[in-house]
């Protein structure tokens, strides 16, 4: 009965479902899409820079010149784009499928169909999708970066993060672990953890090459744009936080209660806070620079700028690589209950306060909060398990605690 | 001494050519109203920045438009909602509710048209007592099309910055200093029928200053409500006038409403209009209007031939559109200018524009000859102005897409409710040729609706984030730092 679905039919499926006439979903814009990855602004930017009006001399268009570039020219934003983001899905799916079949040596033909369903109808990444939003780039391009990291090849590694890095600045922060995956090994070190034997000189002409193609890529979009004024509306809005549109996140309510007094203090310590946590993670999972990586990838989602449902969706998707830690999970049906349970609550109190008007921002709010929970569960307790997985099964009457 | 009598006899040269003129035009409106338009007209003969002997010109008002470099400025303070249709065009084209001010400020570079903005807007504010320093940023615009100077400017680079305050309200306190700079102030001419209890609970009022190169025109129209079909000065001002303004080279009431029994008898009859000379009149002056029994005499003043209507639809808080329609009522194409100066927090999608015309389902892009478009970047509002063709006797419809930005909690003001002006569209009519002026037409002020957060929260949402963030911070921590143990469960 299952034999049928394999990775190949469900990519078919999924180009079948982007091309079928599928429900107005602009009332869960904020939910989906964020003022860097919404598609209505990519238009509008796109369309400002076809008549002559730099889009970065003001209005909502806050893409990355890249994207700016490729949208204007060659990528289609008409009838044909739901086609490219189902296309950009695909490739998310099977760079997860091969990432991990390199990672685990052998084909598990069940594993792979689960992974491949998973990411392509996961609601959090699918109807992201749906929405046109450009984070399904972001969450490909991701997954690129790390298949090429895997298969120890550093140049396609680094050029896949650095045009992540002009679209989103907080994937920076993942250049240390995807520099240790790439001089170290993508198999699983969790079950039986090895010291770390490769010379961390060897990182110092990958992180070189990152920069140069970052370099590069800050030079094009400069010759796009035609002044720097990108800079200050793409990356600047990740560090100054301009745009309070509410999303899942943490930031924006944070941010728009905030007296000015104290805004660029908490402007630095919400950055230095995503900031802390790459050498403590990197430095604990070297034995697995991989499971650090998608780690670090949780707690960005959670904590970062402008998220939408498509960060912890990805996370999501990409714990499943990772099947030896699943039965030491301490407490995954909470957590996907807070999931749900945070998810819906998301969509109610949004149109509660801002389509009928009978709730107010708090209810929003709150139902952040209680995703950000949800977050924070799944990540400490994927930590929990990757830790607790290298002392294996304990007899009866024992139990492995934290002292 | 001998050096004396020449500058006595320039400055002597210099007030024999300043003139004082006033002016009041009483049109009988259609639907029973009465409108009121005084117009109050000081020459100079020669240029502000020659030497400031004033006799009759406003001292405070002529430093400040020097002091500024402003070549030409054009005030209006606007209560009530012109009636385009029931009204006709109005006699002062600035109906904007609020505060409107526009200027061509002499500058030779952008800083120092700004700084000079800032100056006199401020120093207006202080003259007039109405808080035109609020016309800061958010408000001021540059529209390249739609204000044009209504006569040459002098020598030298001008720019143009127009600002409009809708929430601004008029009353005593702005009429006040306004009579204060006319040579004869309340006490005689026409100014004395200046009531500010009548005028100000009018249906339609409206205070406007005009500079344009040595020529000051201060202006008042408004549309009154007389108490009986019979009315005279007295009943529908409640004031009459005591004496004639003796500096007043000409003084001059005239009466619009054909066939209707003045008392006393009118001295001259221009075009229609009965008028009388203050100047050779009995004091005190008083006038009555008798409509014949049975019968209504009015003027029906020629209304715009373009007429502007403009929504907001969508009824989220986040999103929603702009919906405008222009009505031509001419047999002939039409070229209008329409501006939108909309506030940094309304943003416009351009590319979700759509022009239709009365019911045809096409999109008409045509329609559109340009477009310039200079887009919000806070705190700088938009301004779009695309010149449009209207076909003849029909109804174009503009529709936009728009967000709505959620603000800070600092940028509300006290009452966050209450929502946003959105300042009026303005229609400018543009002339077939040169020599036909261009007309404008105002739309209405919009109140946009924003979301806004809990205002009594900033310490429990920062205490409720830090908590969250820190919580998973430090178990994150905790148990990457914690040596683990095997121990009997």
């Amino acid at each position: 009965m299952e034999s049928w679905i394999t990775p190949s039919s469900l990519a078919i499926l999924r180009v079948l479902v982007a091309l079928a006439p599928l429900p107005d979903l602009s009332q869960f814009v904020h939910q989906l899409a964020t003022p860097l990855t919404a598609f209505p602004r990519l238009k509008e930017g796109v369309f400002l820079y076809k008549n002559a009006i730099n889009p970065y001399s003001g209005g909502p268009f806050r893409h990355s010149p890249i994207q700016l570039l490729l949208f204007s020219t060659i990528l289609p934003t008409g009838p044909l784009a739901p086609l490219l983001w189902a296309a950009a899905d695909i490739l998310g799916a099977w760079c997860l499928v091969q990432i991990f079949r390199i990672r685990g040596g052998s084909i598990d033909a069940s594993r792979e169909r689960q992974i491949a369903l998973f990411y392509l109808f996961n609601p959090y990444t699918f109807l992201s999708t749906t929405a046109l939003s450009t984070s399904t780039f972001d969450n490909a391009l991701y997954m690129l970066a790390v298949l090429f990291a895997c298969k120890r090849r550093p140049a396609a590694s680094m050029l896949a993060l650095a045009v992540l890095t002009t679209s989103s600045l907080t994937s920076l922060l993942l250049l240390p672990p995807l520099a240790l995956l790439l001089i170290s090994s993508p198999k699983s070190g969790l079950l039986y953890p090895q010291p770390f034997t490769a010379k961390l000189q060897s990182t110092v002409p990958v992180v070189a090459r990152y920069f140069a193609y970052l370099v590069a890529l800050a030079a094009v979009s400069t010759l796009v744009v035609g002044d720097w004024s990108w800079v200050a509306r793409t990356w600047g809005a990740t560090l100054t936080l301009p745009d309070v549109t509410p999303n899942p996140g943490l930031w924006w309510y944070f941010f728009t209660e905030m007296f000015d007094h104290f805004r660029p203090f908490f402007l630095m310590v919400f950055s230095v806070h995503l900031i802390a946590y790459v050498a403590p993670i990197c430095l604990k999972f070297q034995h697995d620079p991989l499971f650090a990586t998608v780690v670090l990838q949780g707690l960005f989602a959670t904590f970062k700028a402008y998220p939408s449902l498509a960060d912890p969706g990805l996370f999501v998707n990409t714990i499943a690589i990772f099947p030896e830690v699943f039965p030491y999970l301490r407490h995954p049906v909470v957590t996907t209950m807070l999931h749900l349970y945070s998810s819906l609550l998301l969509v109610l109190f949004h149109n509660l306060w801002l389509v009928q008007g009978t709730g107010n921002a708090n209810f929003y709010y709150a139902s952040t909060m209680v995703f950000g929970l949800a977050n924070g569960f799944a990540v400490t307790d994927l930590i929990w398990a990757g830790l607790r997985a290298a002392f294996g099964r304990i007899p009866d009457g024992w139990e492995v605690t934290q002292t | 001494m001998k050096w004396l009598i020449p500058v006595c006899l320039f400055g002597a040269a210099c007030a024999a050519a300043e003139r004082f003129d006033e002016r009041l035009v009483l049109t009988a409106l259609p639907d029973g109203n009465v409108l009121g338009h005084w117009t109050f007209t000081t020459t100079l003969g020669h240029d502000l920045s020659h030497a400031q002997h004033y006799t009759l010109f406003p001292l405070g008002l002529g430093q400040t438009l020097n002091v500024h470099g402003a070549s030409e400025l054009h005030l209006a303070l606007n209560a009530g909602q012109w009636d385009y249709k029931l009204w006709g065009s109005p006699p002062e084209p600035s109906v904007a509710s609020g505060a409107e001010l526009w200027t061509w400020i002499r500058a030779s570079n952008t800083t120092q048209a700004d700084e000079r903005w800032v100056g006199l807007r401020n120093a207006l504010a202080g003259v007039f007592c109405a808080s035109l320093g609020s016309l800061d940023d958010q408000r001021t615009t540059t529209p390249a099309l739609s204000f044009k100077p209504s006569v040459q400017l002098p020598l030298g680079k001008h720019q143009l910055r127009h600002a409009t305050l809708p929430a601004e309200h008029v009353c005593t306190e702005n009429l006040t200093p306004f009579i204060k700079l006319l040579p004869c102030k309340a006490s005689a001419g026409l100014a004395a029928l200046l009531n500010p209890h009548v005028l100000f609970s009018a249906p339609f009022h409206g205070l406007s200053v005009h500079y344009t190169h040595g020529v000051l025109k201060l202006a008042v129209q408004a549309v009154f409500t007389p108490p009986r079909q019979d009315w005279s000065l007295n009943t529908l001002l409640d004031r009459s006038i005591a004496a004639a303004c003796t500096v007043a080279s000409s003084s001059i009431l005239s009466f619009v409403a054909a066939g209707t029994q003045l008392d006393p008898q009118p001295s001259t009859e221009v075009n229609g209009a009965l008028q009388y000379d203050l100047a050779s009149a009995t004091f005190p002056f008083e006038v009555t209007v008798r409509h014949p029994v049975n019968t209504i005499s009015s003027h029906r003043r020629t209304s715009p031939s373009v007429s502007l209507r403009r929504t907001m639809t969508g009824s989220a808080q986040y999103a929603g559109g702009l919906l405008v329609q222009l009505e031509n009522a001419r047999n002939e194409t039409v070229r209008v200018s329409y501006l939108e100066t909309l506030p940094w927090f309304v943003t416009l999608y351009l590319h979700t524009l759509e022009i239709r015309v009365n019911d045809d389902p096409r999109r008409r892009i045509d329609l559109l000859e340009r477009l310039s478009y200079v887009p919000p970047r806070a705190p700088a509002p938009t301004t779009l102005e695309p010149i449009l063709r209207l076909p003849p006797l029909s109804r174009v419809t503009m529709r936009f897409q728009l967000e709505r930005a959620f603000m800070l909690y600092t940028q509300f003001p006290p009452d966050a409710q209450r929502g946003w002006d959105l300042p009026p569209a303005i229609l400018t009519v543009l002339p077939a040729s040169t020599s036909t002026h261009s007309e404008r037409v105002y739309g209405k002020t919009l109140l946009a609706d924003l979301p806004t957060p809990d205002f009594s929260m900033p310490y429990n949402v920062a205490l409720m984030t830090l908590m969250l963030c820190g919580y998973w911070f430090s178990e994150v921590f905790r148990i990457i730092t914690r040596k683990f143990v095997v121990e009997p469960a």
